[in-house]
């Protein structure tokens, strides 16, 4: 806690037209303030008429005149006719009083004859002008060498690293202030001194690298350096001067926005007494539209600045904002030039190899290389999801992007960027080390598919100019108010979480980098659709093909087998035993070619034509087909079929659903082997519910299971598990099965259980649920 | 009455060559007329100004050059004088719409072509002994 003890801050409170403290200093009126700085004076006239409506109290100093002599007076009984002919050229100017300012001009005060500078500006329907002594020492003619030889020094620096301490030295031994600092404002508007030069001579404490927070300079102090560009505390000891208005004036409170000699705020006045500096001059440089920084001037005893002194400040600003945006655009163009060659690349790289994945995370270049200091990336692409570098976990990555877009862009936004991810989405914080910052791109609308990058924390150590806070003063009279922090001692500060930023030349990359993709990706989606549009014909062509091929295979097939029997008929009285088993293995041949074409034709009958879905019966059409079967095995002792009974009804094509039973169960009969006791079982049944889901009916035959290896691809057209050519079989009728099955949206898989080796599948075919008779009681499906 | 004839209507030689076999080894067996085309076998039946001279039975298969069996079929039922013979395809397919098209365009029967010769002969057989021994179908006019 503080006593109020600055008479100078308190005598500006006095006059302020609303209360100021540190709680409300971001809506602080400056503009509003209703004195002027000692070091001239003001008269704000109507533009149309001249008259004057607004003066400072201080104009005996300067003009010679008392302010009551001047108010509501015109300007012609107060100035000499040269100088209201000035105005008048300059009321008739576009650019107004720019290219005239400063107008220089006698007055007579106390006698004697002064030269002052008249400087105007309009503002509205006012004219402000303000008069200030013009400096004995300050001749244009000799600044502007200094200038120049200044403009070609600040212009010859082209070590960047260089820049802004030379351009620092350079201000100083221009305007003999004691601190020169330059002063750049973070994307938060935190201010770090970038570079500074000391007066030697003075023994000042470096503040070099030490930052000060964005209050220091509040919001609409920053908005007026976009105004008014130039701004000069002259000495704060020294109270100002107030404003008297006329009561016929229009406005409450004149703007003072662009009054080089506007009052300072009472907390600016304290911050800088606590600082102990008595003169501040502060120049804005701005690039684009944006305030970048400040050439920071202090002065530790009173002193005169000429306004001369002051306008080719200006002036080297705006030649530094120059030579650093164009600095700034060189270096924007290098890097921008080398993200675009790996850009380009990447969207070759994926035309290429007609995978985003592959496209983007291998070969030369890859998602790693376009964008500075990435610690990882990941890709999520129709529903896949890859990563590389050092990234969190593919669920956590995941649900980041969906918390963004729920929460972190607005829908259209298709980019998204942060540099403390972790601060904005806490699950993130543990990740920080290698995921601080994140951008990500969506590659469509919904953002379903997207791509990010991370990058890693760093820990910043953050030197401020003292610790960040702000003070409790109570005034003499007892009021409490926030006050300006009076502590500038270094407070070094660790923030942790951050990364380094995204910055626009990268976003802009990011952006255009989504269009190379999606690009790539059409041209790859467009050559698919054409490949699908074969493979559709090409597979039409088979089935029609292993159609026609089965039909005309059959005629030789009669012709071979047909004289085959005739030869062994008509002949076989008189050939030998030898020639009647090679007839034989002529017919036995034939007979397995006629099983081929008879189960490639099944085949091609089950990819074609629509499917007659009604509710099928299971345990009855599986007991038909064991009745068909069963005489085939009639030889094999101890064989015991079984059907499950009351098999809860499936929807099928019941044509089908025949084939594939038939084709499982004499699957099952081909291969089964006898148990222990040497006894042989099939069984037709099903998998007990599980709930949800459709039910999975099982044909199981004992045996000793198969090996995994053959597990998948057992159900490939012509793929046998024996190679023992003993076994009969062509290796389609599991294909078939499959077929059937893919057909009726079903899926069919083979597990070693059951008896020993068991066929599951389940179908579920579009619609359905349209079959489904509801309320019959199938015990089956009771709960056990 | 018809003639003790059968016409068959098949381009495949063998299998030609097969029937005339199996029919040879029937009982008193009848003549074979063998018609290479549909054209042909068409040509042949528009010649009979007398339907007593018509075969008893025509075998038609399906898939044949120029005009087809089933075509053929239709030409025989839709004309005023053949359309009473009995007419049997015999096909290699069994695709139940090829079966049920013989059935539309009029045919009396559809046979599997078998694979075995013995079963040829059977089925042969079959045929003569429903359609010509048993002599079902009345004669037009006696």
């Amino acid at each position: 806690m503080h006593l109020q003890n600055d008479p100078v801050a308190n005598s500006v409170r006095e006059v302020y037209p609303y209360r100021v403290d540190l709680e409300n200093c971001e809506n602080e009126p400056l503009r509003h303030i209703r004195v002027v700085q000692s070091f001239a004076c003001l008269i704000a006239v109507d533009s149309d008429t001249l008259i004057v409506r607004h003066v400072s109290e201080n104009t005996d100093r300067f003009l010679g005149l008392h302010w009551e002599e001047i108010i509501d007076r015109p300007l012609s009984s107060i100035f000499n006719r040269d100088l209201t002919e000035q105005l008048s050229i300059g009321l008739g100017r576009e650019n107004g009083f720019e290219s005239l300012n400063p107008i220089q001009t006698l007055f007579t005060v106390n006698g004697q004859q002064l030269l002052k500078n008249v400087i105007v500006h309009r503002e509205g329907n006012r004219l402000l002008l303000e008069i200030e002594n013009s400096a004995d020492d300050f001749r244009t003619s000799g600044y502007q060498q200094i200038l120049a030889r200044a403009v070609a020094r600040i212009q010859n620096i082209n070590n960047h690293n260089r820049l802004f301490t030379e351009t620092a030295a350079i201000l100083r031994q221009l305007t003999g202030y004691d601190r020169v600092m330059v002063y750049r404002f973070d994307k938060n508007y935190n201010g770090e001194v970038i570079a500074e030069s000391l007066n030697k001579d003075k023994n000042l404490e470096p503040f070099h690298g030490l930052f000060y927070p964005h209050t220091d300079i509040p919001k609409q102090a920053r908005e007026l350096y976009l105004k008014n560009r130039v701004r000069l505390i002259s000495d704060i000891t020294v109270p100002p001067s107030n404003i008297r208005s006329s009561p016929q004036a229009e406005e409450k409170y004149l703007d003072l926005s662009m009054a080089g000699s506007r009052g300072v705020s009472p907390i600016h006045l304290e911050y800088l007494g606590y600082m102990g500096v008595n003169n501040s001059l502060s120049v804005a440089i701005i690039l684009g539209d944006k305030l970048w920084g400040l050439f920071a001037l202090h002065h530790y005893s009173p002193k005169t600045v000429d306004y001369g002194l002051r306008n080719l400040l200006l002036f080297l600003g705006q030649i530094f904002s120059g030579h650093l945006s164009m600095q700034a655009a060189g270096s924007y163009r290098e890097k921008t030039l080398t993200r675009n060659l790996v850009r380009l690349a990447l969207g070759e790289h994926i035309s290429k190899t007609r995978d985003i994945f592959t496209g983007l995370t291998e070969g030369s270049y890859t998602l790693m290389n376009i964008f500075a200091e990435t610690s990882g990336a990941a890709i999520s692409f129709e529903g896949r999801v890859e990563t590389m570098g050092e990234t969190p976990p593919t669920d956590a990555i995941q649900k980041l992007t969906n918390w963004v877009t729920n929460n972190g862009v607005d829908h259209d936004s298709l980019i998204y960027t942060s540099d403390s991810i972790g601060k904005e989405y806490k699950p993130f914080q543990s990740y920080c080390d290698y995921a601080a910052g994140v951008l990500i791109i969506y590659l469509n609308p919904d953002h379903a598919d997207w791509i990010c990058w991370f990058r890693p924390g760093l820990s910043r150590k953050i030197t401020w100019g003292g610790k960040p806070e702000k003070e409790l003063i109570v005034s003499e009279q007892g009021t409490r108010r926030l006050g300006p922090r009076r502590s500038f001692e270094r407070y070094v500060e660790t923030v942790d979480g951050c990364s380094a930023p995204w910055d626009q030349g990268e976003i802009d990359t990011a952006y255009t980098l989504r269009i190379t993709i999606i690009n790539s990706m059409i041209q790859h989606y467009s050559e698919v659709k054409q490949t699908n549009e074969r493979l559709k014909k090409a597979y039409e062509d088979l089935e029609t093909f292993s159609y026609t091929v089965s039909h005309d295979l059959r005629a030789p097939l009669r012709a071979i087998n047909g004289y085959a029997e005739i030869l062994e008929e008509e002949y076989g009285q008189r050939m030998d035993d030898e020639a009647r088993t090679l007839i034989g293995g002529i017919q036995r041949g034939v007979d397995q070619m006629n099983t081929f074409i008879t189960d490639i034709l099944e085949l091609s009958r089950v990819g074609t034509g629509g499917l007659k879905l009604s509710p099928v019966d299971v345990s009855p059409l599986a007991n038909e087909i064991v009745a068909e079967l069963r005489p085939l095995y009639a030889r094999t002792p101890d064989l015991e079929i079984r059907v499950v009974k009351d098999l809860p009804p499936v929807v099928a094509d019941r044509r089908l659903l025949r084939q594939l039973y038939t084709n499982l169960v004499s699957n099952a009969l081909k291969y089964m082997e006898p148990t222990e006791d040497g006894r042989f079982a099939v069984e037709i049944g099903c998998r007990p519910p599980t709930g949800s889901g459709p039910l999975v009916y099982t044909v199981s035959n004992s045996g000793s299971g198969i090996e995994e290896e053959y597990l998948e691809t057992i159900f490939q057209m012509f793929s046998r598990l024996s190679s023992n050519s003993q076994t009969e079989g062509t290796g389609v009728g599991l294909a078939i099965v499959e077929r059937i099955t893919s057909r009726h949206n079903g899926k069919v898989w083979v597990t070693n259980d059951g008896l020993g080796v068991t066929f599951n599948f389940y179908l579920s075919p579009e619609n359905a649920n349209d079959y489904v008779t509801s309320g019959k009681d199938w015990p089956f499906l009771k709960p056990a | 009455m018809y003639a003790n004839k059968i016409l068959l209507a098949e381009d495949d030689t063998t299998d030609a060559e097969f029937f005339q076999r199996a029919l040879s080894r029937l009982e008193s067996p009848p003549e074979l007329i063998w018609c290479k085309s549909g054209t042909e076998a068409y040509q042949g039946l528009t010649q009979h100004s007398d339907p007593a001279t018509l075969p008893r039975l025509a075998i038609l298969d399906i898939k044949m050059p120029g005009m087809n069996g089933l075509e053929l079929l239709e030409k025989i039922k839709s004309d005023e004088r053949t359309k009473n013979m009995p007419v049997i395809i015999m096909s290699s397919s069994d695709e139940p719409q090829d079966i049920s098209r013989a059935y539309d365009c009029g045919a009396n029967g559809y046979l599997v072509k078998p694979n075995r010769f013995q079963d040829l002969r059977d089925l042969v057989g079959s045929i003569h002994h429903f359609w010509i021994k048993t002599n079902r179908l009345k004669p037009v006019h006696d």
